[in-house]
């Protein structure tokens, strides 16, 4: 059922056999300039890009700029963010909303604090279901689908929940539920397990693995652990104070990785990452 | 706790079925002077005794309480309402929209609305039966009564909109009025519960203030406000201390209001 | 002032001037002054300073009220000094009754560096405060003297508190932080009366009726049935009759108030027609009345000849309490003729504007405020032509013969000074307005004042300023305590 959903801009990305994700930017935020520098990547249809950084490296920040909601947060991108050749930068927020959600999923990092307190779990799907689609009761249809998906119970009582009676590995999956509704070419996920504990996190990266190996769905995985990271990811990039210091497939930067930093972050471990796929 | 609620309960449930039942427990028409028996004490006949012009205090309140128990609530409905959308969508745009807001809060707070009573007074028909002006005094109560729980809103809204879940909406793509509705207000539900209950008393006052100029609800028809001015004269209320009832009752409805509505809060 | 009336008897005194004198048939007067005055400052007070108060009073940009009751439709008269001590003013046309003006008239000096800072009077002004406080002090330089050769004033200085709140006017009388309330409600009297009996003092009748009129104005925009309502004497006289001033007078003013019966109280000695007695109260007789005139009372509903059921509404100042249950107790009085009445409070501004400029109103409730005797200062009122003819305003010609008759005694009585020729056509006036009822008078308020135990000399009166028109000879006692209640 999610398979047979048609996928936004599919022709037209088939038409112009664009990269999926291509961007270079630079971000101000008010009272801090260059939070982040003439930052370059892409990323291709089906793939995995692990982004590496420290804590205040710029990380969110590259997630916002995608999504274009670094001007809720005092922020401001140059440069392009192109979605299958579509500069997002230039897009009018009306049309940027229709590619909030829909074009691209996100994930955050605190579950519990990512859900509306007062709204039950059903509310969420419906509203954002609503976001993107007139008919208001689709989203019954495809729900259990999903939720057999990213294995949350499908009874109607779990769905009547308030988002407080919920664990936090549960809260996860129904925001992964979530960002997966509209079956999102992209999903963005920033640092979608640092609040687990290592049994969940573990579960959540399968879970991950497995959306990108059936739906062919690209993830742009966020995280300061290079485990995770090392794990799921078919190419990493290391960002340092808003810079990336180095980009290339998983293999490449772990087994031999070329700037000082990452040499660094490798020492941290105790044992190569790489060794443990 | 639980005890406490459902004697609250039953207290509210008292006093406003006895103010919607007025026309049949009021033992005289509110309005008819027994001129022979002006500021008479409680009798059989007068079971709370009669005011200065002789009318029966018993009857005025059940029909005050009818006036002012209904009406004061639905302003303060108004008033709350139009202060989660406007406090809520300020607090959540931010920027212009946020700085126009403080200006205009900040002048209908400032403004002396006292002339728009006014000239909604002098605006009705003067034939305007005594109801319509006491609708169109609260109605005016709660259209202007917004700006104090709207800064309130404003302020937690301001918060929310640094929230996780309303990034997360916004990255759900979710409409700028889905979101204010279902993310903001949503949220600000409990804020503004306690602005409302608040509000009524103060709109009951108001009305009484406002019936100092002569603009509140229009004799003969009695408000809870109307009774509570003649607290003013102390020395009456000392001889006669079953005056103070109107006062008893919206300490007791509003309290027990509270005592009811609070804990459904906190089940919630 | 140049004279004073004395508010007890009701008889001009001279003051600044120590005589006077009428001549030419009332065209002129002249005034012999004192000699050996001078004001607070120090400058001596002369006929010099008697023309210039004259003149800046009589000058049009400065819109003096007083001025204007000088003025009549023959123009303006002129003052002039004759010697030192000796000024003639004239006028263009007999004015009846002049003057008594004197009394409001205030000299203010021509040299004085202070201008009119420098004051005759027994104070001068020292500090003033708008809407809070005006503070008084002695004038050192003020010329009388008491029977034992003392100067006066007694008192060194007097504070006018200007209070808005009735209340808090009350409460501060009774810690003893007033010494004299000039103006009481019949309520917080009453309160004053219960528990402070000697400082409740009630100086009798004012000359202030309250009263209700019904709009007659052919241009108002009232729908015609109203109006024939309205024009009607047997409705006017009717809704009089079924209105019971006992009872307002008794419940409402505590009974420090009487019937009224015509536009001079009796406390107004020398004008008012005492053969008028107050509408009296009789329901039957005002039914009668009414289906004399088509209407008809059926299953308690009054109607009129084509069956309109008889509705109106009464607007009144907001936030007079003694007037919104004045129109209560009236409500309940029409009801019983069948008669629907609606009221209305309404500030002062809006109710002014409506009975003035739009006349769109139908019955009003309001008193008046008289601080003349003389029924010169009422030809606003009577004349039909006069902006003050409430009922029906600036006519051009008199739209009824009882206009008419009485727009013909009202410029009888100002045509000569002959007082008893003029009091016999004001008392035709009197009579005509009790006939017509164009103004339903109501009741005669009482002036209630407060007086403290420690005020010596008072003399409460019942024409304003009631208990400080003698405040020269006012004074205080040695142990000056508060009333406790
Ligand atoms: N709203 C903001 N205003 C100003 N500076 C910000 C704002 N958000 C983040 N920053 C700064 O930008 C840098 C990058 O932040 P962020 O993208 O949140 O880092 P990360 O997600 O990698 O921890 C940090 O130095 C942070 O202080
Ligand atoms: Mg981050």
């Amino acid at each position: 059922m999610t398979e047979s959903l048609p996928r936004s801009d599919d022709m037209e990305a088939a038409a112009s056999g664009a990269t999926l994700l291509d961007v270079a930017v630079s971000v101000d935020y008010f009272g801090r300039q260059a939070a982040v520098r003439e930052v370059r990547f892409s990323m291709e249809r089906g793939e995995i890009l692990g982004l590496i950084g420290e804590s205040g490296s710029g990380k969110s920040t590259l997630a916002m700029a995608i999504l274009g909601l670094l001007s809720f947060r005092g922020g401001k991108a140059r440069g392009e963010i192109r979605l299958q050749g579509r500069d997002l930068l230039a897009l009018p927020e009306r049309e940027m909303r229709q590619v909030r959600g829909r074009a691209i999923g996100f994930v955050p990092q605190s579950p519990l604090a990512a859900l509306n307190p007062t709204l039950r779990l059903d509310g969420h799907f419906r509203e954002a279901w609503r976001a993107h689609r007139p008919d208001r009761n689709g989203w019954r249809e495809v729900l259990p689908d999903l939720l057999r998906r990213v294995q949350l119970p499908r009874e109607a009582e779990f769905l009547r929940q308030y988002p407080r009676q919920l664990s936090v590995g549960l809260a996860q999956r129904v925001l992964i539920a979530l960002a997966l509704l509209h079956n999102p070419r992209l999903i963005i996920a920033d640092e979608p397990t640092s609040a687990l504990d290592a049994i969940t996190q573990s579960g959540v990266l399968s879970l991950l693995a497995g959306l990108n190996r059936d739906l062919q769905t690209s993830i742009l995985f966020i995280s300061h652990d290079l485990v995770s990271v090392a794990r799921l990811s078919h190419r990493v990039a290391i960002l340092l104070h808003g810079e990336l210091v180095e980009q290339g497939p998983a293999v490449e930067v772990f087994g031999n990785p070329q700037h000082v930093y990452t040499r660094q972050l490798m020492a941290t471990l105790l044992v190569n990452p790489l060794l443990r796929r | 706790m639980k005890q406490l609620r459902i004697a609250a309960m039953g207290v509210l449930v008292a006093i406003f079925s006895a103010s919607l039942a007025a026309d049949l427990l009021s033992p005289h028409p509110y309005g008819e002077q027994y001129r022979d028996a002006v500021n008479a004490a409680p009798s059989r006949a007068f079971p709370m005794g009669t005011d200065d012009m002789g009318r029966d205090r018993l009857s005025r309140l059940l029909h005050a309480c009818r006036v002012s128990l209904l009406l004061a609530p639905a302003a303060a409905l108004v008033a709350t309402t139009l202060a989660g959308l406007l406090g809520g969508a300020a607090g959540y745009l931010g920027g212009t929209a946020d700085r126009v807001f403080l200006r205009l809060s900040d002048l209908f707070l400032s403004l002396p609305w006292l002339f728009l009573f006014l000239s909604v007074r002098s605006l009705l028909p003067l034939n305007a039966a005594p109801a319509v002006s006491a609708v169109a005094t609260f109605l005016l109560l709660g259209v202007l009564g917004w700006a104090g729980p709207a800064r309130v809103a404003r302020a937690c809204a301001c918060g929310l909109r640094q929230s996780d879940f309303v990034m997360q909406a916004k990255a759900n793509g979710r409409s700028p009025m889905r979101l204010l509705l279902v993310e903001i207000v949503r949220n600000l539900r409990p804020v503004l519960a306690a602005q409302f209950w608040l509000a009524i008393p103060v709109f009951v006052l108001a009305e009484a203030n406002l019936g100092l100029l002569g603009l509140g609800v229009s004799e003969p028809l009695p408000s809870l406000g109307g009774l509570l001015r003649e607290l003013e004269n102390y020395q009456a209320v000392v001889s006669q201390p079953w005056m103070v009832a109107p006062a008893i009752i919206l300490i007791g409805v509003t309290g027990c209001l509270h005592l009811v509505l609070g804990w459904e809060e906190i089940r919630r | 002032m140049l004279l004073r009336l004395n508010r007890q008897t009701q008889q001009l005194e001279p003051k600044l001037a120590v005589s006077w004198r009428q001549s030419e048939g009332g065209k002129a007067i002249t005034f012999r002054l004192r000699d050996g005055v001078r004001f607070s400052d120090g400058t001596p007070f002369g006929a010099e300073d008697v023309v210039y108060t004259f003149e800046t009073m009589m000058d049009p940009a400065k819109l003096s009220p007083v001025g204007d009751s000088f003025r009549s439709a023959q123009g303006a008269p002129q003052a002039r000094a004759l010697s030192t001590s000796q000024v003639e003013i004239r006028f263009p046309a007999p004015v009846a009754g002049v003057e008594r003006l004197f009394d409001q008239v205030t000299i203010v000096s021509a040299r004085s560096p202070r201008k009119a800072m420098a004051a005759l009077g027994p104070f001068a002004l020292k500090e003033h405060r708008a809407g809070s406080y005006v503070l008084l002090e002695r004038n050192p330089n003020y010329w009388e003297k008491d029977a034992n050769g003392r100067a006066l004033p007694y008192l060194d200085a007097v504070r006018l508190e200007i209070l808005q709140n009735r209340e808090m006017e009350l409460i501060r009388f009774r810690r003893g932080e007033l010494h004299l309330v000039n103006k009481l409600d019949a309520d917080s009297f009453a309160r004053l009366a219960a528990d402070a009996p000697s400082a409740a003092r009630d100086a009798g009748p004012s000359l202030e009726p309250e009263m209700l009129w019904f709009n007659q104005s052919p241009q108002s925009p009232l729908p015609a049935h109203k109006k024939a309502w309205f024009q009607s004497r047997a409705f006017r006289r009717a809704v009089s009759a079924a209105i019971n001033r006992e009872d307002l007078a008794r419940l409402v003013y505590h009974g420090y108030a009487r019937p009224a019966a015509g536009p001079v109280p009796a406390a107004n000695r020398n004008w008012v027609n005492t053969s008028l007695a107050p509408h009296a109260y009789n329901p039957g007789d005002a039914v009668a009345r009414l289906e004399k005139d088509g209407f008809r009372l059926r299953s308690g509903v009054l109607r009129d000849g084509k069956g309109t059921a008889v509705e109106f509404s009464v607007i009144t100042n907001a936030g007079n309490k003694a007037r919104e249950k004045m129109a209560a107790m009236i409500q309940q009085d029409l009801a019983k003729i069948g008669i629907k009445l609606n009221v209305v409070t309404l500030d002062f501004g809006s109710l002014i504007e409506r009975i003035t400029k739009t006349l769109n109103y139908e019955s009003c409730l309001l008193g008046l405020v008289n601080l003349d005797l003389d029924p010169n200062a009422q030809m606003n009122v009577w004349l039909s032509s006069g902006a003050s003819h409430q009922w029906n305003p600036a006519q051009k010609s008199p739209a009824t013969a009882w206009e008419a008759e009485i727009d013909t005694w009202m410029r009888k009585q100002a045509s000569t000074t002959d007082p008893a020729r003029r009091k016999a056509a004001f008392d035709q006036v009197q009579r005509i307005a009790w006939e017509e009822a164009p103004f339903l008078y109501l009741v005669t308020k009482n002036f209630l004042v407060g007086v403290g135990p420690a005020v010596r000399n008072v003399q409460p009166a019942s024409l304003h300023p009631a208990v400080f028109w003698n405040i020269e000879r006012l004074a205080l006692a040695a142990e000056t305590s508060g009333i406790r209640p």
